[in-house]
Formats: structure tokens, sequence, C-alpha cells
């Protein structure tokens, strides 16, 4: 009997401890879950009625409060993403200081980088859509789809859609089904076979095959690419997406990097390589950081000379033949 | 002096326009078409001759190869001969000698690709161009029997039988055959049907492939689909559906039907690791000769990175 009462004396502060390790909780990101977009969500969610607030830190450097208003228990913030692994942490403060830090451990690839292209094996996607992370949602959120199909918004802050995820299509050249907040136009909600929307998985699911939803609306494109006889692998692969963002970015046809870092990230060979000419006394043919004489205004670039998609002439040339592209530039 | 050059322009001109006339008449070439592309290192020349002085033909490639024809009075002078190609340009001439002399001669530019830089993309002028047409089969149905003579599914017992046996028989002399082309099942892969990125070819000849090939390799390869499907990185030529890419259909010389080694074909895309395969092709790994990328790398699908075949953790 002594030795129970000394035993539970003894474990009595490590249960509190573990009481303790409840304070938040971190609903999303899930640990070791990817993202695509250089966006992560943060939602938290305050257990003990002690916490006043939480510090959230991304790897970015760029932190946020969020300080507790009354009656509300969750909470949400967009955090920055650096390409690769990013620790998100989550510190609860209460009246008497640090409470709990919490942290989490995601990943942001980068299909068309070398380096971050795959995340080490523990990181898996995630989907966020599930019936239980909305069940959490709801209590502020509308979590239906309220888009009519192919018709935009009058005002995109009306798409239920738009609170959470308006981020995405900030930046400069925004592709029009993303900034006018039709997004089940690809991401197609999931029904199961007796019709009711899938809630185990995620409602909204995109094809691994992307270009067939691309494909839905560049119908012409797909019709002159297929009349072609050479075709760039990525667009036989129907992999629109590895090199456009679909939502918007900074770069020309919503490119996710400047044309010649995206060729370049495929076709190393061609930073090093002599370029058109072989030789060993004259400078090799430029690719990059010159203007382009054919375009005036413009650097030159891959694209340039080179069509991305698809071409009749060999190398993908953007002319009927290999030499009838060089005097484009090379006049007499 | 004036009068003179016009006078030798004209008569030039004339004997150029009757000799080529007469060259055009005396012997033809009903097949290939002129600038046809090859995929494969045979081409089935076949010659009409309409001038009965002609004792002898024969077929000189570029590499200074002959290929004599034997002339049977059976076939209306219609005879075939099939000639191997060397990669890209083949530059063939058809020679119709009356003795010794030789009459009329017809040249024809053919294009042999492989999946090797510089053969890869043929030049513009070079176009697919399909035999088995109505017009053409007409012309073979006198000697040949033109329809398949194939039960689907069910190999012959002696393949000579196949009627696409005679024309075709080279395709699969390779050291390793494939099971549909050797036991001359043709029809199971060259059915008729045109796939999504070759539409408008449709009905453009009896025994077209689709393109992308891989559903078709798919009705028989169904359990590799599955598994790759599962895989979390595809190789790309696997996601474009190009199979025959880097595999031979028919037959190869090269253990998987490989259209060439294995280091030859991965290096001609990812010809960045050149050097890296050299100094591990002196470097001893365990097992078989080293240098073939295979050894580490999944040419299709792997969960790992890098189509690793194993993690670097070493996980499976």
């Amino acid at each position: 009997m002594k030795h129970l009462l000394f035993s539970i004396i003894l474990l009595f502060p490590f249960y509190t401890l573990c009481g303790e390790a409840s304070e938040i909780e971190i609903i999303t990101p899930t640990e070791h879950s990817i993202f695509h977009e250089e966006f992560s969500s943060v939602v938290i969610k305050f257990i003990s009625p002690e916490v006043e607030g939480v510090i959230i830190t991304a790897e970015s450097n760029q932190s946020s409060e969020i300080v507790r208003q009354k009656m509300r228990n969750t909470y949400c913030k967009t955090v920055s993403l650096i390409p690769g692994e990013n620790t998100i942490t989550v510190t609860a403060i209460g009246k008497e200081g640090l409470k709990e830090k919490l942290s989490v451990v995601i990943y942001h690839d980068i299909v068309s980088s070398k380096k971050y292209k795959y995340p080490p094996e523990i990181f898996t996607v995630k989907n966020f859509h599930v019936s239980s992370n909305e069940k959490v949602c709801i209590q502020c959120h509308k979590m239906e789809v309220n888009e009519t199909p192919g018709i935009a918004f009058e005002n995109p802050t009306d798409s239920n859609c738009y609170s959470c995820h308006k981020k995405l299509t900030m930046r400069r050249e925004g592709h029009a089904p993303a900034i006018n907040w039709l997004c089940t136009s690809c991401h197609q909600i999931q029904k199961n076979f007796d019709g009711k929307i899938d809630t185990d998985s995620t409602k909204f699911t995109l094809p691994n095959q992307i270009g067939k939803v691309c494909l839905n609306c560049h119908k012409k494109e797909k019709e002159i690419w297929d009349s072609q006889r050479f075709h760039h692998m990525p667009v036989d692969a129907d992999q629109c997406t590895r090199c456009h963002n679909p939502h918007s970015s900074e770069n020309r046809f919503y490119l996710k990097a400047k044309p010649w870092v995206l060729c370049t990230s495929c076709h190393i060979e061609k930073i090093s390589d002599n370029h058109i000419l072989i030789t060993l006394v004259s400078k090799k043919h430029p690719t990059q950081g010159k203007p382009d004489p054919s375009r005036p205004g413009k650097e030159l670039e891959c694209i340039s000379c080179h069509n991305p998609h698809a071409a009749d002439t060999r190398s993908m040339i953007k002319a009927k033949s290999p030499m009838s592209i060089c005097i484009k530039c090379h006049k007499k | 002096m004036k009068l003179l050059i016009p006078k030798i322009c004209f008569i030039t001109a004339i004997a150029g326009m009757v000799l080529s006339l007469y060259g055009a008449d005396g012997i033809e070439i009903l097949h290939p078409v002129d600038k046809k592309i090859y995929y494969e290192a045979y081409a089935g020349i076949t010659v009409k001759v309409n001038d009965h002085a002609i004792s002898r033909v024969e077929i000189l490639t570029d590499r200074n190869e002959h290929f004599p024809v034997i002339l049977t009075k059976e076939c209306d002078n219609v005879c075939s001969k099939t000639i191997k190609l060397h990669p890209g340009e083949n530059s063939v001439r058809v020679v119709g000698y009356k003795g010794e002399v030789p009459l009329y001669e017809i040249k024809t530019e053919l294009y042999h690709v492989l999946q090797i830089k510089g053969f890869k993309d043929p030049p513009i002028k070079f176009t697919e161009a399909y035999f088995h047409t109505d017009v053409n089969e007409k012309v073979c149905a006198e000697c040949h029997d033109m329809g398949s003579n194939e039960k689907k599914n069910i190999a012959f017992i002696d393949v000579e039988e196949s009627n696409c046996y005679v024309c075709h028989k080279n395709i699969t002399a390779d050291k390793y055959a494939h099971a549909p082309a050797v036991n001359w099942l043709c029809t199971s892969c060259h059915n008729g049907k045109s796939g999504e990125k070759n539409s408008e070819e449709k009905g453009l000849s009896k025994y077209i492939v689709s393109k992308p090939i891989a559903p078709t390799c798919f009705l028989c390869h169904q359990k590799s689909k599955e598994s790759w499907d599962t895989k979390k990185y595809k190789h790309l030529p696997v996601a474009a559906g190009r199979c025959t890419k880097c595999h031979n259909p028919h037959a190869s010389n090269d253990q998987m039907f490989l259209r060439e080694s294995v280091k030859t074909l991965c290096l001609e895309c990812h010809g960045d690791k050149k050097l890296s395969a050299q100094m591990r092709g002196n470097s001893k790994c365990p097992g078989e000769t080293a240098d073939t990328c295979v050894m580490c790398h999944n040419p299709h699908a792997s969960d790992h990175k890098f189509l690793l075949t194993i993690s670097q953790n070493g996980n499976v």
C-alpha cells in the first residue's frame, strides 16, 4: 500500500505534465504533408481556457499573432512557405507567459527544381477538405460550393472558397477560372457511385493527367499539337502543370518560373553545351541574357527559337527548317 | 554564235524531256513513295518493269550495296526486293539494264529513324506514308494473298503460313522477338484503330496503330500498368504512353526488346549523365556488369526519388 501511494505521488507531476500538453491543437497543416503552392493555411484550436493567444512563426521568418476573442476557439492564418522543408511553430501564451510550443514540419515541393522536386519519403500529399476537418471550419465558414458552373462571380469575394484561398490568385497574371473563382471547373467535386459527395477522401479532386482538364477549354491547342509531328513529352503526358501554374503567376503564360529556368531544369546539358556552334574558338550561341533581335524589346530565351509544345520541324524549331530560324536574327 | 546558245539550250531541254519521260516509263517504283520514313531497318522496294528490253534490275544504295531484283514474267513484271537501310537519310537508286548497259535509273530518298541523336527527327521533307492502301494492295494481290489470315490470339503452327510473313519476315529476325510479332499475330496491335494523338490518320491504312501506343501494349501488360499507376513518380515516356520510344515491339538484339543498349538509350535524353555513367562503369557494383543505369534506377516508375529502385536509406 505504501508502495502504491509512493508511486502515485511520484507519477502525479508526470500526469499533470501530460495534461498540459494539450493547451492548443494544430488542426492543419498535418505533420509531413506536401504543399505545391507557396502558402499554407494554419488552423489552431484553443483547448485550454487559459490560453490567451498564439504566435505563429514560419520558416520565412514571418511571425504573426492571434489574440483570443470571446466565444471563439478556432483561428486560421495563412503563412508563406519557402522551397523545401518548413517548420511551422505555434507558441501558446497564457497569463504567466509561455504555455506550450507545438510545431509541424511540412514540405513545399517545386516540380521544376531538381533540389525540391522529390520531397523526402516521410512527406505525403494530404487533402484538407475531408469531413473531419470541415466540421471544424463550418463554425465560421460556409463550406459548400456556391458557384454556378461557368458563370463568373460579379464579386469574387462572394465565393465561399475566396476567404481561405485568396492568396492563390494574387500574383501578376491570373488564370481566368482561378481569378473568377470558378474552382470546380478543374477541382471537380468527387461523387461516390451513389451520387453522394465523397467526403472521406476529399471533396475536390484533380485527375492524375491534368491535361485532360486543361484541354476542355484549350481544345484548339490540342488539335494543333496533335496534327504536328514532334511533341514535347510533358505535353504528351498531359502534365501541363509541370510548367504552368493554373492559378496565377508572376511570369508570362502563367509559367512557374522564367522559361530558361524551366527548360534547363530538365535539359541541364544545355547550360554548359556549345549550343548550336561546335567550335573551340568562338563563343557559344547565347541562350539567355541578350536581347532577342527577332522579338524587339524582349530578351533571348529558349522559346525564342523553340516551340515548347509541338512542332513539325526537328528540335521543335519555330520555323519551317532549322536554317530559316537563324536568318530571323542573322540578317545580311 | 548568238543563235547557237539558244539552240543548244533548246536541244538539251528537248533531250532532257525525252530522257526523263523515257526514264519514268521504262521502270517504275511502285513502292515506297519518295521521302518515306521507316522505323525499322528494312524497306521493301517494289519495281515495275515496262520496257521488255530490260534484262536485269538492280537496286543500289548510297553505301554501294547491290541488291539484284529477280524478274518474273508471271507477275506482270512487278517484283520486290527488301533492302537494309542505314540510320538516317538513304539514297536508293533503281537501275534497269539491257545486258550490261544501264538504260533507266530512278532515285528515291528514304529515312530510317533511330532513337539516337542525329537520327531521331527526320527533316521536314520526309513524311510517314502507309503502304496498305487499296491502290497498292491491288497490285500485290496479283501474286500475294493480301487478306489477314490470322485467328485472333491463336499462334500459327508454321509462321510461314501467315500472309504477312513473306514481306515482313525481316522484322522478327533479331535475337529477342516479342511474342505477338514472332507468332505473326500482327493485328493484335496493328488493328487499324487510331488513337487520341493520331485521330487524323484514321482510315489511312488497314493496319494503323494507335498513338499513343501504350493502351495497345497495356491490353496484355495490364499488370505493369496497374503497378506503375500506384507509384509516386513516373518516367515521362511512360506517362506519355510512348513505350516504343525505347522498346522495339517486333524484335531486338538487346534484352527487353530495347532499341539500343540501356546505357545508350538513357544517355540519349540524360546527356548530362555521360561522365557519371562512365565513372560508374569502372566501379565494381555487385552482380552483373556495372554500367547499366537500370541497376539502380527503375526506367518506368518508382516511389523513390530519381526513380531509384530502392530508397537511398535502403527501404524498398
